[in-house]
């Protein structure tokens, strides 16, 4: 019951932390220079050349008015928040500015799923390279193969995912002619991917994704096998695996009955982040690949001043990530019903 | 004994370092490392490191000197290597200057003239399929054929008129299909059909589109062509005085001598202009012979002056490189400062007092942990330029979150115990207690945690300067190598060069924070947090 409260206690929390990130960045976007009025008055004055007249002759005051209030910039602040919020749900029912024929939820909709899909299989596969790789690293603790692996181990952590993908792409999609030519330069799909068969489509979609993969791989790599190395070391030094022996059991039975049980407590609330996954670490390995899924639309947008287009973006991925930390925190406690979240 | 001691458990801890080898010998890497980025100046430099002129030493890397100070007649900026070329230099004795290693600067830009290369023409013998034609009957009959001889065992078209074609190449029911539309005078696509003789060799047979006529037509056209030769190429490459530049190709002895004649004549004449493709007979069969001269193009591949190769601006990669390394790293270090000062605060405060500061502040780095770091850079460098002080406020801002935890809880453990008690009860005002008394025993933390923190400093500038959010240009860097890279995907001097030393640097570090907590905390090995 504690437990209940407590989560729905947090859960309201996420209401005023959301306001609170989305407000501040709202702000600062309607102070800044260069956004969709600015560019408005600009591509007028050429139209203005266009037509013979005087290049510096400046915008009149009543365009500028309604410019202004095509774009919803002449109510006060705390008005158009409010708009923003509510009326236009998250500002998800808003056009782009750059691509005004679609809404913003229509861009972040067809983006989604592509980045859902990178996202969604690098998690699935680093935790399943990732925990038996940890587990073989934590039972031959010292031995020449925990040794080695951990110098793979480590050389995964130093080098950036980005940098990796480049390194990939250029050893293995042909672009250049001293190198392999294994995989294709990038992209989600071929172009003929509608008129290939099932198994066209299947191979041509795994083909595509295998560089990137490996790149969402390596970003986790280091820090989730080590941490389930030593998160079953320090089980299996626990007094309740001696208890185990103890009491007759195997050394193997204390190990994967007991001890891995209670190692995967901390790998479980990795669990959380896989919400924020699609997004922000993706921004640079899908601009590697030129993937058109979330982050290279919100890159795109912020380089064109497609505010409201990142507002939206924005405001996805936060409640994602505070949902997804509730969410890890949630698993924790289903896992360990040790955890309290008294405070002391 | 020297007169201050450092005190037995540093000592230790030193001792255990120096045991794990990898992380002692990365430590002398960085080390290196830092001092090659910090002479970069004398490493890689378009001014040369000593001027002697008219009896009197001059230190352009060190010093500005204007144009008048070595005879010319402008207060202005000096062209060093212009100077080194005019008579007062070249052709006095006792006037020199001596370059650094590397005489290019990381923001000079080098004219094409400049680069060594184009001295040879490349002389590519493409291996052109044969080609014929026939038109076929209703029956498949041979009604008129060109040049049919290869697909025909070296029969005439007079040898085999009237024959059908079956005789000499199986064709399935797809060819027949394609036949049959034609002259059932339906619109057909264009289309290939690979075919097979007796003895297992294969042809194309090509249809063009077919579009429906007045009438049905009587004849239709079938193109074969010989399979199995695309890609089939071998190269040499010819200089001016018309020599072979590399080892001729086996095809050459098979040339005919006026073949040869020929192109070698034409790769002469390829130096003062484009020439044609040239069309050769090899025993039998044609070639196609084409004459490429290497133009400079920026970026351009690396060459002798140039081990690295040059950017898309035709400036030094190793030069810029180099610079990079300096930048990276003393950023890198200074971002972590930051971090860490801003941490140590927060973290010792929350932990100092365990109350309601506590608990705001929990709340607060709730509140920036959700904010994505990467877009709030982008969104402020785009809105106030792109600036270090800005990346280093934000990145301070953001990133001190994991520190402050650590220090949080080294302070929380220190609030009980006796010592700081004690302070408290003297009266010692809080301020001089964690200044004088808390943070010296807490330093193990920001210690483990350095290497580490300056990893993600150096991985996040690049990532930015990648991106084109990092520092303004043209500040070289390897990211923003990298990122031009993105525009040229042949150019892989741009992307191998920048990634091995940034890897390098990384693994390095990584190394030694691997042996700082080993050393530190001897319980557990390897672990990143």
């Amino acid at each position: 019951m504690e437990r209940l409260a407590y989560f729905i206690r947090r859960l309201l929390l996420v209401i005023p932390t959301f306001i609170g990130i989305t407000l501040s960045t709202f702000i600062l976007i309607q102070f800044v220079p260069g956004g969709p009025v600015e560019q408005a008055i600009i591509q007028m004055r050429g139209l203005q050349n266009v037509q013979g007249a005087n290049a510096s002759q400046a915008i009149s005051e009543r365009q500028r008015e309604a410019i202004k209030a095509h774009f919803g910039f002449d109510k006060p602040i705390h008005v158009r928040y409010w708009n923003w919020l509510v009326h236009d749900k998250m500002g998800m029912e808003v056009r782009s500015y750059k691509y005004s024929n679609k809404t913003v939820w229509e861009l972040i909709s067809e983006r989604f799923p592509i980045s859902l899909t990178f996202g969604l299989t690098g998690f699935i596969l680093s935790y399943l390279v990732c925990i038996p790789l940890g587990i073989a690293k934590a039972l031959r603790n010292g031995g020449v193969f925990d040794l080695w692996s951990s110098v793979i181990v480590f050389v995964g952590y130093a080098i950036p995912p980005f940098a990796f993908g480049m390194l990939l792409k250029l050893f293995f999609s042909g672009s250049s002619t001293h190198f392999l030519d294994w995989f294709p330069l990038g992209g989600f799909r071929s172009d003929n991917w509608a008129t290939l068969s099932l198994w066209g489509k299947i191979t041509d979609q795994l083909h595509h994704m295998v560089l990137p993969l490996l790149c969402y791989l390596i970003g986790n790599f280091a820090v989730l096998t080590l941490l389930m190395k030593n998160s079953l070391l320090d089980q299996i030094g626990q007094d309740y695996i001696r208890t185990v022996i103890a009491k007759g059991g195997t050394l193997r039975r204390a190990i994967w009955l007991h001890a891995l049980r209670n190692a995967m407590i901390p790998i479980a609330t990795g669990i959380g982040s896989i919400f924020t996954l699609m997004f922000a670490g993706a921004v640079l390995i899908e601009r590697v690949f030129n993937i058109p899924g979330m982050g290279w639309l919100s890159l795109d947008a912020m380089v064109s001043r497609d505010y409201m287009v990142f507002m939206g973006i924005l405001a996805l991925t936060s409640l994602l990530g505070l949902l997804g930390r509730i969410f890890s925190d949630f698993c924790y406690a289903l896992i360990d019903p040790r955890i309290t979240f008294e405070k002391n | 004994m020297p007169r201050f001691s450092i005190d037995p458990i540093t000592r230790r801890r030193w001792q255990r370092f120096r045991r794990t080898r990898r992380a002692y010998y990365s430590l002398w890497g960085m080390v290196v490392l830092y001092l090659i980025g910090l002479c970069a100046n004398f490493l890689a430099n378009d001014r040369p490191l000593v001027v002697r002129y008219e009896g009197n030493w001059y230190f352009p890397v060190f010093a500005y000197y204007p144009g008048t100070a070595f005879g010319g007649d402008l207060h202005t900026r000096v062209d060093y290597k212009d100077l080194a070329q005019e008579p007062r230099f070249a052709e006095t004795k006792g006037n020199y200057m001596i370059f650094p290693p590397l005489p290019f600067g990381p923001n000079e830009n080098i004219p094409p003239a400049d680069i060594d290369a184009g001295k040879t023409i490349q002389v590519s013998f493409f291996r052109e399929p044969q080609v014929a034609s026939v038109d076929l009957n209703e029956e498949l009959e041979i009604r008129r054929a060109q040049t049919p001889e290869f697909f025909f065992g070296g029969s005439s078209f007079r040898e085999i008129r009237g024959q059908p074609l079956g005789d000499y190449w199986m064709v399935g029911d797809d060819f027949k299909a394609a036949v049959r539309q034609r002259f059932a005078n339906q619109a057909a696509p264009a289309q290939t059909i690979i075919a097979t003789n007796a003895s297992g060799e294969q042809i194309e047979l090509a249809f063009s589109p077919f579009e429906p006529w007045d009438r049905a037509p009587n004849v239709v056209r079938v193109i074969l062509r010989e399979a199995g030769v695309a890609g089939n190429y071998q190269t040499t490459s010819f200089d001016e005085a018309g020599e072979a530049a590399t080892a001729l190709p086996p095809i050459w002895n098979d040339l005919a001598e006026a073949d040869q004649q020929r192109v070698r004549e034409a790769a002469a004449d390829r130096f003062r202009s484009l020439v044609p493709d040239v069309y050769v007979t090899v025993e039998g069969a044609p070639y196609r012979v084409r004459f490429s001269r290497e133009d400079v193009a920026y970026p351009f591949r690396p060459t002798d002056a140039h081990p690295m190769g040059l950017d898309n601006a035709g400036r030094d990669v190793l030069a810029r490189i180099l610079y990079a390394l300096r930048i990276s790293l003393n950023f890198g270090f200074v971002l972590v400062a930051a971090t860490m000062i801003v941490g140590t605060i927060i973290g010792g405060l929350q932990g100092y007092s365990a109350g309601w500061v506590d608990l705001v502040g929990q709340r607060l780095i709730e509140i920036w942990e959700s904010l994505p770091f990467l877009y709030v850079i982008i969104l402020l460098g785009s809105v106030f330029g792109q600036s270090f002080g800005l990346l280093l406020l934000v990145y301070a801002v953001f990133n001190w979150i994991g520190i402050s935890y650590y220090m949080r809880g080294e302070f929380l453990k220190l609030r009980k115990q006796p010592f700081i008690e004690a302070a408290r009860v003297m009266g010692i005002p809080p301020i001089k207690i964690m200044w004088r008394h808390m943070l010296p025993n807490s330093l193990v933390p920001l210690i483990t945690f350095f290497p580490f923190s300056l990893v993600g400093a150096i991985s996040v500038l690049t990532a930015l300067d990648y991106l084109g959010f990092g520092l303004p240009p043209p500040t070289p860097s390897w990211g923003e190598l990298l990122s031009q890279a993105q525009d040229a995907p042949h150019a892989w001097w741009l992307i191998l060069y920048p990634s091995l030393v940034l890897f390098f640097v990384l693994l390095l570090t990584v190394f030694v924070g691997e042996g700082i907590r080993s050393a530190f905390d001897p319980r557990v090995a390897s672990r990143i947090e």
